[in-house]
């Protein structure tokens, strides 16, 4: 948008879940909502509001539009993704206050856990995952899966990132960082269907300063950090916000410490668990920050951080907590996660039964040498 | 235990130069003359069905980053196309490739029977070649013949109306004939 | 004998040469709309003619072609849908193996109409000859002048292109069919824009199924209004319908659509009826994705009126007791079929062709297929059967694209008008495995409450 259209924007009143509100025209519903805040926000695990072209292909963020616009005040026929939806003036926008929401929303998050190893106990991204808050928040009860789980091999892709695919929730986004941020893409989305895959195809190694990204975009614990030096527990460690003079990124990150030994390097998050902005700009760092500054004498501290919304860390309970223990109740204030701690034997999830599945041909099916039952 | 991983080893076309003769080369810039310039990555499906015909039936990895290089793509934009499209086989294949539809017309025809009868003549079952490289059997879905089942495809032919006896014959006229009878 | 329009002259020996074609009559429409009309005036006269999309949607075409976005300087797309992978469905394919140039007839004139100066066909990568016979027709047309620069001294420059897919049915969708002939993944794209105002390489585009643009010719040729008094009302003109399963005469029938499914099915002119003295038990009357229906409400309607081969009648009584034309794909299962079997090949078929990029269907669709797959195989529980409405419920209208929708429909109708077939697989396991559930019930007359009298 070039700045001598921005100040003409005219402004449309919207409604969502009975709070309404003034916003530019051309904000999409998710925007419209962040702006409002709170539970009136819906989840969104695809949309990144820093890439561009991010966003419907979760459906977490399905909404009902009970009236359309005030120029045509019908409401639409089918929920909508609100991260790609624009707010009409006079649009009656319901999230939480909506049944049909709620009860599709249950649904959907059964179907990204469907598949999901639930292996939260070894998982580098436990307590800052946005699929087990969402699993928390909006889930409904255990899986009614009976099925053995998809399961894909870990890959090294490059020398600091580790792919766990059989976490994945194809969400995208770390494919458009890397179209986005990088200079060149090599990885991407291999096969289709329940067989899709976030892969390099050939073990390419990503090696470009900007690669590190992927990994605060991504939503789970499918791209994690090699360096995370003792794979500690997120909330073993302490969040501080610090700083750097770089030369190619705006050096301002998150340390995570433990007493003065510097753990792991993050861009900073907002609420919505996206990287924070700077006038503007969305506040990427570079790979030598993330992955080569391991000392704290490298930074200049600023302070503690204020642990966002998102994280179970802001439960508050990770500063009592002396001894690492493997059990998430207790870092989740009490409350037992139901579906969380639906944990699989940890083994189980480096086998594979996709083979023995009746059925059509796909093309691993094509590709694998073993008899299959017609 | 195959895994959906399998495909992606490295692989390379062995005995087997991986570079389009000129003739071929000239219908790959006919291909790309049919979209508007600078949108060569539109000829990216037909070029890949060009190379998988003339590098021996199937695409490996050699293949791919070769039609990279022609249509001036990332080598992961081909990846991802190849994979996503069932025509394309990321594996070598027998001489034949017999692709029975078992989709629900074809299913209320008897294409059940026929794969179970090509299994009894060949001992193939869907996905596996047999062991002298003549025959690969493969399931699919509706190719849009459903009216003329049970059917399969044969290379570039459609085999209608599939009788234990039209199998009989198919099988004898492709093991007769070496030079490819499929095309 | 009903009206004929589009495969009236399909038996005449040569017809898919340019000589024949064009000895019987053909590409007179061109000479009429380049000489004799604006291309305002041919969308008009498409409007006017009440042709709805043959594609499954049954959109009106000539209201497609009214929203095309116009933007100076910027070029507009015709893409003809030739993907035919809808399960049942084989019709385009007749029309373009035996009379390819009226297809091309048909786009010369639609791109007029459009201003379109490139159109393509996406055609389905498996039928490979018929990829061979429209350019062998294209190549025909380009030498006698219908394609070039300034076709007729018009000034309309036009041409045709086919590309090949390469195995992938939810490449029918529009927007994954653009994908796919960008060179890409054909991932449905999140709509709006649609692809009226940004569709191929981002220009304005109109997609059309074969057989709509194909009926351009007659509209044109005889006028809009000789076109709509064919039919009944919305159903206008006339119809390809594909019928297959078990029925004496499957093939490619053109109707107009004014005769009755009982008609359709029994009579000799069309499927002939049911072979080897079976009966009628259940049809997908509309292409894999729609409803199936048992015998007794595929023929009268839940009001007990005669059921009829019209987009309308089909859809009478909505998905309760009611179905859609779509794409004309006709699948008719006598006594010996199981529906539960039947149904599962088709959840298999939409697990295997979901592009995976949304979660309902890319995990439903699996889900649905392996629940199914228990159930027939004996390993069924009863709660399976309101676990898969259960899960159909939650793929359907939350995906990004109708695939969602298409994977959900079969299961649901199979459930609502067969639930008593899925119980008795369930209660007997063994015996399903040895024999089908049969006729029961299924073609017995169906109850019509007394109207109330007003
Ligand atoms: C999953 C899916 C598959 C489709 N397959 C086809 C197809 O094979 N052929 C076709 O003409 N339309 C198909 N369609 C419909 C197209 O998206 C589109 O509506 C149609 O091509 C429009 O043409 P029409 O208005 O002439 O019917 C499909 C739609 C979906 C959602
Ligand atoms: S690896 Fe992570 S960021 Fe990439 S698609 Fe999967 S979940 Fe999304
Ligand atoms: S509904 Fe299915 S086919 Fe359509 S976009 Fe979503 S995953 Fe892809
Ligand atoms: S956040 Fe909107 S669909 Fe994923
Ligand atoms: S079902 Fe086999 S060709 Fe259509």
């Amino acid at each position: 948008m070039s700045s001598d259209t921005k100040n003409t924007i005219p402004t449309v009143k919207v409604t969502i879940d009975n709070i309404t509100i003034e916003v530019p025209a051309g904000t999409t519903i998710l925007n419209a909502a962040r702006q409002i805040g709170g539970d009136v926000t819906p989840p969104a695990m695809c949309y990144y509001s820093k890439l561009e072209g991010s966003g419907g292909k979760c459906r977490t963020c399905l909404v009902e539009v009970a009236a359309g616009s005030a120029a045509d005040p019908r409401p639409m026929p089918k929920l909508v993704a609100s991260c790609r939806t624009g707010v009409m003036d006079g649009m009656v926008v319901k999230n939480i206050t909506s049944d049909k929401v709620k009860d599709a929303r249950a649904g959907v998050v059964e179907f990204l856990l469907l598949n999901h190893p639930l292996d939260c106990p070894v998982c580098d991204q436990a307590g800052e995952c946005h699929l087990q808050d969402l699993g928390y928040e909006h889930g409904k009860e255990g899986t009614r899966y009976e099925f053995e789980r998809r399961t894909f091999e870990k890959e090294d892709i490059g020398p600091y990132i580790q792919l766990h695919m059989t976490r994945c929730i194809l969400c995208y986004r770390c494919t458009y960082v890397a179209d986005q941020l990088t200079d060149q893409r090599v990885h991407g989305v291999l096969d289709r269907g329940d067989h899709a895959e976030i892969s390099t195809h050939i073990s390419k190694a990503i090696d470009n300063n900007f690669s590190g990204n992927m990994i605060d975009v991504c939503p789970v614990g499918a791209l994690t950090d090699k360096t995370f030096r003792f794979k500690n527990r997120v909330w073993f460690t302490k969040p501080v916000l610090a700083h750097r003079d770089c030369p190619d990124c705006c050096g301002k990150v998150t340390l995570w410490q433990r007493g003065d030994e510097v753990l792991r390097v993050t861009a900073r998050k907002d609420e919505w668990g996206e990287v924070c902005s700077y006038d503007g700009k969305p506040g990427w760092i570079c790979n030598t920050c993330r992955f080569d500054k391991k000392a704290a004498s490298d930074w200049v501290i600023e302070g503690p951080v204020n642990v966002n919304r998102h994280s179970v860390i802001s439960q508050g309970h990770y500063s009592a907590l002396q001894t690492p223990k493997e059990t998430l109740p207790e870092v989740m204030g009490g409350r037992a996660p139901k579906l969380m701690m639906d944990i699989h034997d940890v083994s189980e999830v480096n086998k594979i039964e996709l083979s023995q599945l009746p059925g059509a041909a796909t093309g691993s099916d094509f590709n694998s040498p073993a008899p299959k039952e017609a | 235990m195959p895994k959906s991983t399998d495909y992606k080893k490295e692989k390379t076309n062995q005995n087997m130069s991986v570079s389009f003769s000129a003739d071929k080369l000239k219908e790959v810039q006919q291909i790309i003359a049919r979209y508007p310039e600078e949108r060569q990555k539109s000829a990216l499906l037909p070029v890949l069905h060009l190379a998988q015909q003339e590098f021996g039936g199937w695409l490996s990895t050699e293949t791919m980053d070769y039609v990279a290089t022609l249509l001036q793509l990332e080598p992961i934009e081909v990846y991802e196309v190849a994979t996503f499209y069932s025509m394309y086989n990321l594996k070598p294949i027998g001489k034949h490739l017999l692709e029975v539809c078992q989709t629900g017309p074809c299913m209320l025809n008897g294409s059940e029977e026929i794969v179970a009868y090509i299994y009894e003549k060949l001992g193939i079952r869907p996905g596996q070649t047999t062991a002298d490289g003549m025959f690969t059997l493969k399931t699919v879905e509706c190719l849009g013949a459903c009216g003329y089942a049970p059917m399969l495809q044969l290379g570039k032919n459609y085999r209608e109306h599939l009788t234990r006896q039209k199998i009989d014959e198919l099988i004898a006229s492709c093991s007769g004939q070496s030079t490819v009878a499929t095309t | 004998m009903g009206r004929k329009l589009l495969l009236e002259k399909a038996n005449v020996p040569g017809i898919c040469t340019y000589e024949v074609y064009r000895r019987e009559g053909g590409y007179r429409s061109v000479e009429k709309a380049l000489k004799s009309l604006s291309p305002d005036q041919v969308t008009e006269e498409v409007k006017k003619s009440g042709l709805r999309g043959r594609g499954g949607a049954g959109f009106p075409t000539g209201m497609k072609w009214g929203f095309l976005a116009k933007p100076e300087g910027v070029p507009r797309y015709l893409v003809v849908n030739a993907d035919e992978s809808e399960p049942g469905t084989f019709k385009d394919r007749y029309l373009m193996e035996f009379i390819p140039h009226l297809l091309i007839e048909g786009m010369i004139t639609a791109s007029y109409a459009l201003g379109s100066n490139r159109s393509y066909i996406y055609i389905r990568g498996e039928y490979v000859w018929v990829a061979e016979i429209l350019e062998r027709a294209i190549d025909e047309a380009r030498a006698n002048g219908w394609l070039g620069k300034n076709i007729l001294g018009s000034g309309f420059d036009c041409d045709i292109y086919v590309h090949r897919g390469a195995g992938a049915y939810i490449c029918g969708e529009e927007t994954a069919l653009l994908e796919s002939l960008e060179g890409k993944r054909g991932n449905p794209r999140i709509k709006p824009p649609f692809p009226a105002v940004k569709g191929l390489w981002g220009c304005p585009t109109v997609v059309n199924n074969v057989e709509t643009i194909a009926a351009v010719v007659p509209i044109i040729n005889d006028g809009a209004e000789e076109y709509a008094k064919i039919g009944i009302g919305k159903s206008t003109g006339t119809k390809l319908i594909s019928a297959c399963g078990n029925i004496n005469k499957p093939g490619v029938y053109e109707i107009d659509m004014t005769i009755s499914v009982e008609e359709f099915i029994y009579s000799d002119e069309y499927c002939g009826g049911i072979p080897a003295g079976k009966k009628l038990k259940a049809c997908i009357p509309g292409g894999s994705s729609v409803p199936i229906l048992p015998a007794n409400l595929l023929l009268k309607t839940a009001k007990g009126e005669t059921r009829m081969m019209t987009y309308e009648s089909l859809a009478d009584g909505g998905f309760v007791s009611g179905s859609m034309m779509g794409s004309g794909g006709f699948i008719v299962l006598d006594d010996s079929q199981c529906v539960v079997r039947h149904t599962y090949t088709l959840a298999r078929f939409y697990r295997h062709e979901s592009c995976g990029q949304c979660s309902p269907c890319r995990e439903g669709t699996g889900w649905m297929e392996k629940i199914l797959w228990n159930i027939e195989t004996g390993k069924g529980k009863m709660s399976d059967i309101d676990l898969l409405w259960d899960i159909q419920r939650k793929i359907e209208g939350n995906t990004i694209c109708p695939l969602g929708d298409a994977a959900a429909w079969p299961v649901a109708a199979a459930i609502r008008h067969f639930r008593d077939e899925f119980e008795w697989h369930v209660l007997h396991p063994q015996e399903a495995q040895q024999r089908n559930y049969g006729l029961m019930h299924y073609a017995d007359p169906i109850h019509v409450p007394n109207p109330v009298m007003a």
